[in-house]
């Protein structure tokens, strides 16, 4: 990505979560190498490097990968998966959200789509990752069972995280093979809330 | 055929991986794995991942952007043994030629239309 004064930001891909310490040294090394020494810390979970000259693109891009960290996505992809922290440290949360944003992250992320898509996990209804706003949500309900939104469009309760991913592959099969491109998930779901829910098979 | 120019453009050669990464925003594994699949008529994640030399994950993911895109089709089929695979099919370069088309014309239409309310000053402020 290009800054306005022609320097570019690179983004990462990290899984959802937790990152780990290390990751942030490696990060941190890099920002000073071959940043400005800062990094941004993205409303999708992620973290951006800014300050990089052009002439030194590609070797940050080459020791990232070299040291276990990946790019993030542009373009009309999937994008990072965000999530609350879940039950593992949140004594609100009904369920654990961590692995399931993880396993979404594995099955979903970068992966081509008409125009670009965000998806979050909530570990309860109090939705801090927002997951009505996202193009997919999934809402944690406790005991294995998660609600599925897209574009904020209720498609039902789902056991089990085979079951979400399920859904939400369908989700964006459906999406895929009927939305122009360039059109994004969240509008296009909440314009046809009857004809996704039909194609999803809510009853 | 992939990699070869099929025309040149004011001096630009332009392949058809060019246009597929253009105008639908592919990747080069994603074109190399759709090309591949023409030759091979069908294949499973595990002949593409052997026959390509890439990890089953990137040719999984490779595979969906392509189901996406519309220019692979999937089908379930049986095991003997048991359980199930998925076997991918392509679309004819024919119909993929259509797909890239109405993709171009639409691109086209958003850059012409973009291009002429633009205003040199205002460019990259909203």
């Amino acid at each position: 990505m290009r800054a306005p004064d022609g320097t570019y930001v690179v983004r990462l891909t990290l899984p959802p979560g937790f990152v780990p310490a290390e990751a942030l040294r490696v990060v941190a090394d890099l920002a000073e190498k071959y940043g400005d020494g800062r990094v941004h810390l993205t409303v999708r979970q992620t973290i951006e490097i800014p300050g990089v000259h052009p002439d030194r693109l590609e070797d940050l891009l080459e020791e990232l990968r070299e040291r276990g960290l990946e790019p993030g996505s542009t373009g009309p992809r999937v994008r990072q998966v965000t999530c609350c922290p879940g039950a593992d440290t949140c004594p609100n949360a009904l369920a654990r959200t961590v692995p399931l944003a993880r396993r979404l992250h594995e099955e979903f992320v970068d992966v081509w789509v008409p125009a670009k898509v965000k998806i979050a996990v909530s570990g309860c209804p109090r939705g801090c990752t927002r997951p009505e706003d996202n193009d997919v949500g999934v809402i944690g309900l406790g005991e294995g069972r998660w609600r599925v939104l897209a574009g904020g469009v209720d498609l039902g309760d789902y056991e089990g995280e085979d079951e979400v991913v399920e859904v939400i592959e369908d989700v964006l099969a459906w999406y895929s093979s009927n939305a122009p491109l360039g059109t994004r998930l969240k509008r296009f779901a909440a314009e046809r809330a009857e004809r996704l829910q039909e194609a999803v098979g809510v009853d | 055929m992939l990699d070869t120019p099929f025309v040149t453009v004011r001096r630009f050669n332009v392949t058809v991986r060019d246009v597929l990464k253009c105008v639908l925003g592919l990747r080069d594994a994603e074109v190399d794995v759709y090309f591949r699949l023409l030759e091979l008529g069908e294949a499973t994640v595990y002949d593409l991942a052997e026959d390509l030399n890439r990890d089953r994950t990137t040719i999984q993911k490779a595979l969906k952007s392509l189901v996406h895109a519309g220019l692979v089709n999937r089908r379930k089929e049986t095991r003997p043994r048991g359980g199930y695979v998925y076997v991918y099919e392509p679309i004819p370069f024919e119909e993929a030629k259509e797909i890239i088309l109405r993709a171009l014309d639409e691109w086209y239409e958003a850059v012409k239309a973009a291009l002429e309310e633009v205003d040199v000053e205002n460019i990259g402020k909203e």
